[in-house]
């Protein structure tokens, strides 16, 4: 098994960490307590159990740790173990995960830190589907590629819809829909409000997945949306403070944290460029899945993509955790000034020595079918807006069904 | 002439006189191909009128966009929320129809049909607005 939890402490706490990290052992989660490469350490682990107190609010190396962690995508547990005042434990304090071992390691103290820890050692994958360029089909892919993976492998699907536009929510519900959805206050704007009645408290996050699939029999493999909002807008200029955007970011990762455990993916889709947002959504993934379409500015984008991610996860990337999928080509060569535009966008990428690993086989054909047509129609079950509840072409449905295959295995998902 | 056409003439003229013979020889040589076959074609069954009870409910929800099975399942949905779950397998939207008229009665399925149609629409299309 992978490793579960890296402990992260300060000097006074080692001794807990050890009882801590002996009790994870004992339920067959292997944790590491120390590491010469620590940056290594919290990537290679699926969660990070924080000892907070007074010893580690003095410690560098514990503010790092937790620094790189929520930078990569790394859920953290705190373990409360003494009364601090840093800024950086304060959001952390705020979680729905906290656990309070102020009055020692008891044993319910312990259950509670493995059974946090197996949440996310078996918890799913988040996938974030980003391009710095618009237009490249994002939402449209990560509404068919990950239909594909609930009908044909029986995934379990959450989408979080993180660009203002809202696109991926106008695709699967009705304005009325939304607009109910928005009023209740259960929309991705309410997480990031933390303040006032649009907000919506923590411990009602996971009530927010709308159901798109709504056949019946459906058992316990959903597929669930949490409803955009195009007043995110606000979060992509400067009107927010500091502390709201930093309230924000924890409250999303929150948010995430509690999807991670309950869905084998959880998919959130990404406004296109490089704002707060794509920080948010880079922070809180796993794996990117960049679409690209056989167009030269695509190209631009994607490396737009590499150097956003780094910036924002502070660290050199591996292409491994990137996934670029071919949107949009034509099923019989395109010809123009003779060469053939979809196979020499191919041929540019699979050279490429960064993203050259990282584009996959399975490409999108461009059919008429992933058009978003406007409709007038009621919708009953909204996964049945999909390609693959139509009599689309049925390679259509096989390319994306070998696209969600490639995503998946290339996620660890 | 050929043994098989003696055969099938001896086999008229046995309960037949000579006189109804020479009128059927008559008729045969007036007649065309496809008026003798006409007659000599089995009765046709007359044609059971379906009832379009399914038809109609299934036009009523036209408007719904998505494959039949989903329309299908929605309207069990409807009548479970009163009938509690109801044992039909999800399938077609005519064979559910069918299915369910027989155990509800036509009354109560369009009534269903009504009621759904009627939080579709509390729902709103997917015709996007413009402020």
């Amino acid at each position: 098994m992978a490793i579960a939890a890296y402990l992260t402490y300060g000097a006074d706490d080692s001794a807990a960490a050890q009882d801590i990290a002996r009790e994870l052992e004992a339920h067959g989660l292997p944790a590491t307590l120390t590491a010469v490469d620590r940056a290594q350490a919290v990537l290679d682990a699926r969660a990070i159990v924080a000892l907070l107190s007074p010893a580690a609010e003095a410690d560098e190396g514990v503010q790092r740790d937790l620094a790189f962690a929520l930078a990569n995508g790394k859920p953290v547990i705190p373990v409360v173990r003494g009364d601090t005042g840093a800024e950086t434990f304060k959001r952390l304090l705020e979680q729905s995960n906290r656990v309070d071992a102020r009055s020692g390691l008891s044993n319910p103290v312990l259950s509670k830190i493995v059974e946090n820890v197996r949440v996310f050692a078996e918890a799913g994958r988040t996938i974030a589907m980003l391009n710095i360029k618009g237009g490249v089909g994002k939402t449209v892919l990560a509404a068919n590629v990950f239909a594909a993976a609930h009908l044909e492998l029986g995934k379990s699907v959450c989408f979080v819809d993180l660009d203002p536009q809202h696109n991926l929510s106008q695709y699967f519900l009705p304005p009325e829909e939304r607009n109910r959805v928005r009023a209740d206050a259960m929309t991705i704007y309410s997480v990031f409000i933390a303040k006032g009645p649009l907000s919506t408290p923590r411990e009602s996050f996971q009530r927010m997945p709308v159901q798109l699939n709504r056949a019946r029999g459906m058992g316990k493999q959903r597929f669930d949306l949490v409803v955009g909002d195009e007043r995110l807008f606000e979060f992509t200029l400067d009107g927010r403070t500091e502390r709201e955007r930093a309230d924000a970011m924890s409250r999303f990762h929150d948010l995430i944290a509690g999807l991670r455990a309950k869905y084998d993916l959880v998919v959130i889709d990404v406004n296109p460029c490089a704002t707060f947002l794509t920080r948010c959504a880079v922070t809180a993934s796993d794996h990117i899945v960049a679409p690209v379409r056989p167009e030269k500015y695509s190209l631009t984008g994607l490396n737009m993509l590499e150097q956003v991610t780094r910036e924002i996860r502070q660290r050199s990337l591996k292409p491994s955790e990137f996934t670029v999928l071919l949107n949009g080509v034509a099923d019989r060569p395109r010809t123009r000034n003779g060469f053939d535009v979809d196979q020499a966008t191919r041929d540019e990428i699979a050279a490429a020595p960064f993203f050259g690993s990282a584009l996959i086989d399975a490409a999108i054909p461009y059919t008429t079918h992933l058009r978003t047509t406007p409709i007038d129609k009621y919708v009953v079950n909204p996964i049945s807006l999909t390609a693959m509840k139509q009599f689309a072409q049925r390679m259509l449905k096989e390319s994306l069904a070998s696209a969600a295959i490639d995503i998946i295995k290339r996620a660890g998902a | 002439m050929d043994a098989g056409t003696r055969k099938t003439l001896k086999s008229l003229a046995r309960t037949r006189t000579r006189a109804e013979m020479k009128a059927l020889f008559n008729t045969i040589r007036a007649e065309n191909d496809a008026a003798l076959f006409a007659a000599v074609a089995p009765p046709k069954k007359p044609s059971v009128k379906k009832t379009d009870f399914a038809g109609a409910i299934a036009a009523r929800l036209s408007v719904i966009h998505g494959p039949a099975s989903d329309k299908a399942d929605a309207l069990i949905g409807v009548l479970e929320d009163t009938h509690g779950a109801i044992d039909i397998a999800s399938g077609g939207l005519a064979p559910v129809i069918r299915k369910l008229a027989k155990r509800f009665g036509e009354q109560e399925i369009t009534r269903a049909a009504d009621l759904l149609m009627q939080r579709l629409e509390a729902m709103g299309s997917m015709r996007e607005k413009v402020k």
